[in-house]
């Protein structure tokens, strides 16, 4: 089963989202942060990152960009999950290399659907 | 005016950081329903994660009202940013040493003990959660 990387400072929105992820049958790990999430990310390979935008000591959109920097990270699917919804914001994770953006709250049946598709 | 500000900031901090482990504990046991959910029951447990966002999305506006409370009072706000507990003592040590007066510690403790204060000065919302009363 694929492994993804859940990244929110909220652990209750860390729960769920690993809730929903492992209800389905992919294993999860979590980060509360960018900077946990690079760090584990270096020493594992996870098939996809969901990560949360506004977070302490790295944001999301930084964590995406630096991903993408890492050779093994290159094409793997990499969704924000946020409370921020404007085209400005969108375009600057679009630019940082992010697959896609989702807006909290999360429609659980619509965040599976999503993964299933990048995951193809 | 600016203790009433500032306490009102505490306030709001003290309500956002008593729902944070009910909260948890609340996800916790969706996570494992979540695990061993029969379709059935699944349908229902989608409707919990989507609803229980809500409280996330609270928790932000909260924080971002607790900001602007914070950053009016004075040219020295106090940095409350973030609401984890891990934060809590280091954050009313920096509000106790802002407060001047007796009366003003006085109100402070009492928010602190209670999260609410009634008109005499009373405290006693805590001790009533989960109590019975026989009559």
């Amino acid at each position: 089963m694929p492994r993804i990387l859940a990244v929110d400072d909220s652990p209750s929105m860390r729960q769920m989202v690993s809730a929903t992820l492992t209800g389905a049958g992919y294993e999860v790990e979590q980060a509360e942060d960018g900077v946990q999430a690079l760090a584990l990310a270096g020493k594992q390979r996870f098939d996809l990152v969901i990560t949360d935008v506004n977070m302490p000591n790295m944001d999301g959109i930084t964590l995406v960009r630096e991903l993408r920097g890492k050779p093994n990270y290159k094409f793997v699917p990499l969704l924000i999950l946020t409370t921020e919804a404007t085209s400005e914001r969108k375009l600057q994770g679009k630019n940082a290399g992010a697959t896609g953006w989702l807006v909290k709250p999360f429609n659980p049946d619509r965040l599976l659907a999503t993964i299933q598709k990048v995951l193809v | 005016m600016e203790v009433s500000m500032e306490a009102a900031a505490v306030l709001l901090s003290l309500a956002m950081r008593d729902t944070e482990r009910p909260v948890a504990d609340l996800c916790e046991a969706l996570s494992r329903i979540a695990r061993t959910a029969s379709p059935a029951l699944a349908r229902d447990v989608a409707v919990c994660i989507e609803s229980l966002q809500f409280h996330d999305r609270l928790i932000q506006q909260l924080a971002a009202v607790r900001g602007l409370l914070a950053s009016v009072v004075s040219d020295r706000p106090l940095d409350l940013s973030g609401f984890g507990a891990h934060r809590w003592e280091e954050m009313l040590k920096m509000l106790r040493e802002r407060l001047s007066e007796d009366s003003q510690h006085h109100l402070f403790n009492l928010l602190l003990r209670t999260g609410i204060v009634d008109v005499a000065g009373h405290c006693n919302m805590q001790e009533a959660e989960g109590s019975v009363e026989l009559f």
